[in-house]
């Protein structure tokens, strides 16, 4: 959310910057900003119904959002609305145009979603989970509504998920968080062959997927700890199996294990020596 | 799979709700039979609109059942009075899907364990103490989880309460909605080994609502694929989900991504396009798949399929399961087909 800085409450930037296009967002003041939200930078949210105003018919609030960015008729928003709905793949755009979100299923308003972000031609599109709330068959469709999407216009796409399964369907890179930190960032494949963070080795180990019947699940004891309890050292060492002294004492920097490869681990080669211990 | 003496019989379970005078009622379950036996675990899969959390609800005696009988250890508890609902409550119990909403959070959690065990007997308060922390360290909380609030705990903490409240007064089936699509994957995990483990310990009996195929086929014996209210494919976990037979199931079965870069690549190729229509057919009598299947035929839109046994012992509802089968010894190539 601070990439585009709609952090909520009390949130705040206190330090790096945040480059898109060439400008630093986190120094932009406000209103060069609001040229930036919508029309360079789309988002599309977890819950498309909430994202949606429930008062006003769809086709109206698309509308209301092209002309913020376009500045068009009313009649040529209404068309563009119509438009955009259809290049989401909805079935007879005019009418889900007239429609409320309520009137909607879960898939049909995360597309309705998916067009009002695409209303400015982003650049880029930020989806924060955008199928976890959505049924598995309905998922598939809106993944493949982004590919195509991704395609056509030439976006990117950041997306924000816990889905090892929606990762491996839809990106290219992947860089895994845990506790405020980047602690591994890969390409697709080399990530999920070989982790060189114990969290995303045990995190995929942990996926039902992987798991074959009749074992005990791999788990990670304990929990993500909140913000503002995080331990010292490595954040995650107090879950790892890996974890040594030198662990403890102090932060742990990104290193540089190959190319293109980044781990927030001090013991990634005694991880590498692993792996083939895991991978049946 | 006809067990003797199932703990659970439902049989031709039908569920309507009213949706107001000018509109006919909506049949959320539609002529539903399943057994379950002691200390198995059935998953009742599907999407939402189902019906999958209907029939739970049925179970427990809060949903209206227009037609069918649900037997509980041999006793017909379709619609079993308040009084008999309350003491079946003992050995019938259910965990939620949202452990945020489900426990109250003005109680500790000693308080909502321990007003379990006081809501029909009176037990001394030394005997309430220990019942609850026994509890407390069958599900993996620290002991000092008693005096502390819902608030105080963790996703997953919470779920391990829900599940410790549902277990404390030593029930035989516990039903179990979508018990941990609410929680991180690491997490998941931890909560399913747990329920595996209180299985055994309990001997308990699931039934285990889920939408999430991976996390059935870990924990279910076997599995019920549900779609508008009916049975589409009911048999033998492993057997549904390496190798499906309705069209529906493939068609669930390949929608779930899975986590593995190039195996989705080319799952991605020759998976089923599916329609965007999820509506009813309009013919009463239409397989309520037909809209959204592949290999859909006239004959589906006008007839019911009836749940015909396979060779390999599962159930079908489907009319073309024999060419199907036939024609497709991989599950791959019947998506290829279309």
């Amino acid at each position: 959310m601070s990439l585009i800085r709609l952090l909520p409450g009390d949130g705040e930037i206190v330090g790096g910057r945040i480059v898109f296009d060439g400008r630093d967002l986190a120094c932009l003041p406000e209103k060069e900003l609001r040229r930036v939200r919508g029309s360079e930078i789309g988002l599309i949210s977890q819950e498309p119904m909430v994202s949606l105003n429930p008062a006003f018919r769809v086709g109206w609030q698309l509308a209301l959002s092209v002309r913020t960015h376009d500045g068009l008729s009313r009649r040529a928003a209404h068309a563009r609305a119509v438009e955009l709905l259809r290049s989401v793949h909805l079935p007879d755009p005019e009418l889900v145009a007239r429609r409320y979100p309520h009137e909607l299923s879960g898939g049909m308003a995360q597309r309705v979603a998916i067009a009002r972000a695409l209303a400015g031609e982003p650049k880029l599109l930020i989806a924060d989970e955008p199928t976890t709330a959505l049924d598995v068959t309905v998922q598939a469709e809106i993944l493949e509504l982004l590919r195509e999407l991704q395609r056509e216009r030439g976006m990117a796409i950041l997306l924000v998920t816990h889905d090892w399964g929606v990762v491996a369907d839809l990106c290219d890179r992947a860089v895994v968080m845990y506790a405020g930190q980047v602690v591994e960032r890969a390409a697709l494949t080399p990530l999920f062959r070989e982790p060189l963070h114990p969290y995303t080795r045990a995190l995929l180990l942990s996926d039902p997927h992987n798991a074959l019947g009749g074992d005990e699940l791999p788990w990670i004891p304990g929990g993500v700890p909140k913000p503002g309890f995080w331990p010292q050292g490595c954040h995650f060492h107090p879950r790892c199996r890996y974890a040594t002294e030198a662990c403890r004492q102090r932060p742990i920097p990104l290193e540089h294990p190959a190319d293109a490869r980044q781990t927030r681990c001090i013991h990634h080669d005694r991880l590498h020596h692993d792996q083939l211990s895991v991978v049946q | 799979m006809s067990d003797p003496a199932p703990l659970l019989d439902v049989r031709g379970l039908t569920v309507e709700y009213s949706r107001g005078r000018r509109r006919p009622p909506l049949r959320a379950v539609d002529g539903v039979s399943f057994s379950l036996a002691n200390q198995e675990t059935v998953a009742l899969v599907g999407e939402s609109g189902s019906g999958k959390t209907t029939i739970g609800r049925a179970i427990l005696g809060l949903a209206p059942v227009m037609a069918g009988e649900i037997r509980f250890d041999g006793e017909e508890i379709t619609h079993a009075r308040h009084r008999r609902r309350r003491e079946l409550s003992a050995d019938l119990q259910i965990v939620f899907q949202d452990p945020y909403s489900s426990l109250n959070p003005t109680r500790t959690i000693g308080q909502t364990l321990s007003e379990v065990l006081r809501a029909r007997a009176r037990p001394s308060r030394d005997e309430v103490q220990e019942r609850v922390r026994a509890m407390l360290e069958h599900v993996g909380l620290p002991a000092d989880a008693e005096q502390r609030y819902p608030g105080h705990f963790s996703g997953g903490q919470r779920q391990r309460v829900a599940i410790a409240r549902a277990l404390m007064k030593q029930p035989r089936l516990v039903i179990c909605d979508e018990p941990t699509s609410a929680l991180d994957l690491s997490v998941q995990a931890q909560v399913l080994n747990l329920l595996r483990r209180l299985q055994q310990e309990f001997e308990l009996s699931y039934l285990f609502i889920s939408h999430d195929l991976a996390v059935v086929r870990y924990l279910a014996h076997r599995i019920i694929v549900l779609y508008h209210g009916r049975i589409m494919e009911h048999g033998d976990a492993r057997e549904v989900y390496t190798n499906p037979t309705h069209p529906y199931t493939l068609a669930l079965l390949d929608a779930v991504p899975v986590p593995d870069p190039d195996l989705q690549q080319r799952r991605r190729t020759t998976r089923l396009r599916s329609a965007l229509t999820n509506t009813p057919p309009e013919h009463p009598n239409a397989c309520p798949f037909a809209p959204r299947c592949p290999h859909v035929i006239n004959h589906c839109t006008t007839s019911r399929p009836s749940l015909d046994t396979t060779p390999s012992g599962t159930l079908v509802a489907c009319h073309r399961w024999r060419e199907l089968r036939s024609s497709n010894s991989t599950s791959q190539a019947l998506g290829a087909t279309n």
